[in-house]
């Protein structure tokens, strides 16, 4: 049991970080679907920079750097130039699937992954104190470090999204844009430098897949990890702790998939249950929704 | 004035053309009886695997059989077709190639060209076409001998196969490795867990862990990339991994018991001998054990880490494995290609 809920956060947190990113965008109003390909940077450059030095901190900021960079080329496609998001999305996506597979078979020759023994991935985090307690002790022990990262993040930006005065004003600019800078708000400021920081957040998604959780890089090895951080965040309506539950539903269904397989259900069946189980929570999110906009558009007439 | 002088000069051209056309009938391989065998190779060589295998072999052939021989790397899918084509119009006797995405190219060009034989490895589908040799590999063989090396080594007696899909040639290798282990284990159980990828090494990794967690002591896995993930899972949690498709000893020297292998290169040769011998034949082919299709790749590492119990175990294991292998040869025994799932 304790396995499963360990398990359920290991393949949640890559979802997990990327999604903190998209609430970002999705809350200052710029659509972001490129996530998928951000996490793709962040994990071929995080590989990249510990093959030259060593060192799994270098990895780290390299990952942001790079994550920060793709963030601000998007941000400055969609918010200055004023192209199409969607179109930008997908651009960027392909161009880091292309640049990050060309860049793999250029530095460390013509194969389909990295995995040298110079790669060092980020170490296991031992916390006594944690792994003294039943059940949660075994479920959050024994992690690396950007799981704990993930976790910290998610109340830390509940707190600022919701508790603080920037956080408020992020808010305005995406809920209502011309109201924010009627109140003196700076929109395109606030949508580049969160923009950017989604982008870093989504670098930190790469290398802990890269580095954290396996260490090695192969060819697209994000694997539409970026697309269900994109649906956490629509299912959570952008709100971190709903986003992070959203993401867990998501580790543990894959987590169940592998877990099912061995009770003699048709295993394809069994492989289709984060999909079955996004669509059924995204059916019930939305019926909720309805609701209490029924409700509150009630007490308005 | 202009107009009549290009128009000449373009017809003159042309005829230039057509001589140089004229003297090709009389071009290399059909004079002097000399064997043409062209490989098209879909991945460039330097690869220590597939590639390198089927091109040594191929300048092997062309010692022992006196043929000629050229290799070609069509790196983009868009050249696989002319690639073919070129060499099936210069005269090639004989083509080979490999990999599912040279399938549909093959096809083609092997219908324009009847008189030119072809040969492909590993396409994963069957082409039903008078010139044209498939060459599936009989995995199921291999697995058999892996299963007796794995039922020997378990302790738990359950063991996990990662796989990248669930797929009727991976059905039949699952059963084939659970006879080999009841050979040694009656016991012995197989869990198969399929993560639907052959390319994401962390579902692999994921997937590998969950197996562990279900008791297994020894992982064989079916699942290219994906297997990577089970490689290091094993590492870290000290567990046994049986890998596949190329060697992987030197990743985790520990923990890997042994690689299983298709050997292109062998496979390759066995065909270009039927074909220098005259004996071509269409159709289906699997490369088995007798002709060395199928290998398994052992950890030159593994005994030295091992308790004097395991060794003695694992001794007995290769053993066996050897005895068995030649009773398969000998055609003795006979693993059944067994696609229906336990």
């Amino acid at each position: 049991m304790e396995e499963i809920f360990a398990g359920m956060i290991r393949t949640a947190t890559p979802i997990l970080l990327a999604a903190l990113g998209g609430i970002l965008c999705e809350k200052v109003g710029v659509f972001n679907i490129a996530l998928e390909g951000l996490m793709l940077f962040g994990a071929f450059f995080g590989v990249y920079a510990v093959s030259l030095t060593g060192e799994p901190l270098m990895a780290l900021l390299a990952a942001l750097a790079v994550g920060a960079i793709g963030g601000l080329i998007y941000v400055i496609l969609v918010e200055l130039l004023k192209t199409d998001a969607t179109i930008a999305s997908i651009g960027m996506n392909t161009f880091a699937l292309g640049l990050t597979t060309y860049l793999m078979k250029m530095v460390f020759g013509d194969e389909g992954s990295i995995r040298s023994a110079n790669i060092v991935g980020f170490s296991k985090l031992e916390i006594p104190w944690l792994e003294k307690i039943p059940f949660i002790g075994k479920v959050l022990g024994g992690h690396t470090v950007l799981v704990y990262v993930s976790l910290l993040l998610v109340i830390l930006m509940q707190i600022f999204i919701y508790k603080t005065r920037t956080g408020i004003n992020l808010r305005a600019v995406g809920e209502n844009p011309l109201a924010a800078t009627s109140a003196g708000i700076s929109v395109k400021r606030y949508r580049i430098i969160s923009v950017v920081v989604a982008g870093m957040l989504c670098g930190l998604a790469g290398v802990h897949l890269s580095l954290g959780y396996v260490t090695m890089f192969t060819e697209n090895m994000t694997g539409g990890r970026g697309f269900f951080s994109y649906t956490a965040v629509v299912f959570g309506q952008a709100n971190p702790v709903i986003v992070m539950i959203a993401s867990f539903v998501f580790g543990l269904s894959e987590t169940l998939a592998y877990r099912f397989q061995q009770s003699g259900v048709p295993v394809p069946l069994v492989l289709t249950i984060p999909y079955v189980i996004t669509v059924i929570a995204l059916i019930i999110r939305n019926v909720r929704i309805k609701k209490t906009k029924r409700l509150i558009e009630g007490k308005v007439e | 004035m202009k107009k009549v002088i290009s128009i000449l000069m373009v017809l003159a051209m042309t005829l230039v053309l057509f001589a140089g056309c004229g003297n090709e009938p009389a071009g290399p391989g059909k004079e002097n009886e000399q064997l043409h065998v062209a490989m098209i190779i879909t991945q460039s060589l330097g690869d220590a695997g597939p590639m390198d295998s089927m091109n040594t072999n191929l300048k092997k052939a062309e010692e022992d059989f006196n043929i000629k021989v050229s290799t070609f790397e069509a790196l983009q899918p868009s050249q696989y077709e002319e690639a073919l084509r070129s060499f099936a119009r210069d005269g090639a006797d004989f083509i080979a190639t490999a990999m599912p995405g040279m399938v549909e190219p093959l096809k083609l060009v092997a219908a324009e060209f009847p008189e030119v034989k072809f040969c492909i490895l590993f396409p994963l589908e069957e082409i039903d076409m008078p010139n044209v040799t498939v060459v599936d590999f009989a995995t199921w063989e291999m697995f058999y001998l892996a299963g007796i090396i794995g039922g020997s080594m378990t302790e738990t007696g359950v063991i996990g196969h990662v796989v990248g899909a669930e797929q009727s040639s991976i059905v039949a290798d699952d059963n084939a490795f659970f006879e080999g282990a009841k050979l040694v284990n009656e016991n012995v159980k197989v869990f198969m867990s399929s993560t639907n990828t052959f390319d994401d090494p962390a579902k692999g990794k994921e997937a590998a862990l969950n197996l562990i967690g279900q008791g297994c002591d020894i992982i064989f896995t079916n699942a290219a990339k994906t297997g990577l993930g089970v490689i290091e899972a094993g590492k870290e949690k000290g567990i046994y991994v049986i890998a596949d498709s190329s060697p992987h000893s030197d990743l985790a020297p520990e923990t890997i018991l042994f690689d299983t292998n298709c050997a292109y290169g062998p496979s390759l040769y066995a065909q270009i001998k039927l074909l220098a011998e005259g004996n071509f034949q269409a159709g289906l082919h699997f490369a088995d054990l007798k002709e060395g299709g199928v290998e398994l790749l052992l950890n030159p590492y593994i005994r030295d880490k091992m308790t004097t119990e395991q060794q003695e175990k694992y001794d007995a294991a290769l053993q066996m494995v050897e005895e068995m292998r030649a009773k398969i040869i000998s055609g003795e025994v006979v693993v059944e290609r067994n696609i229906e799932k336990r």
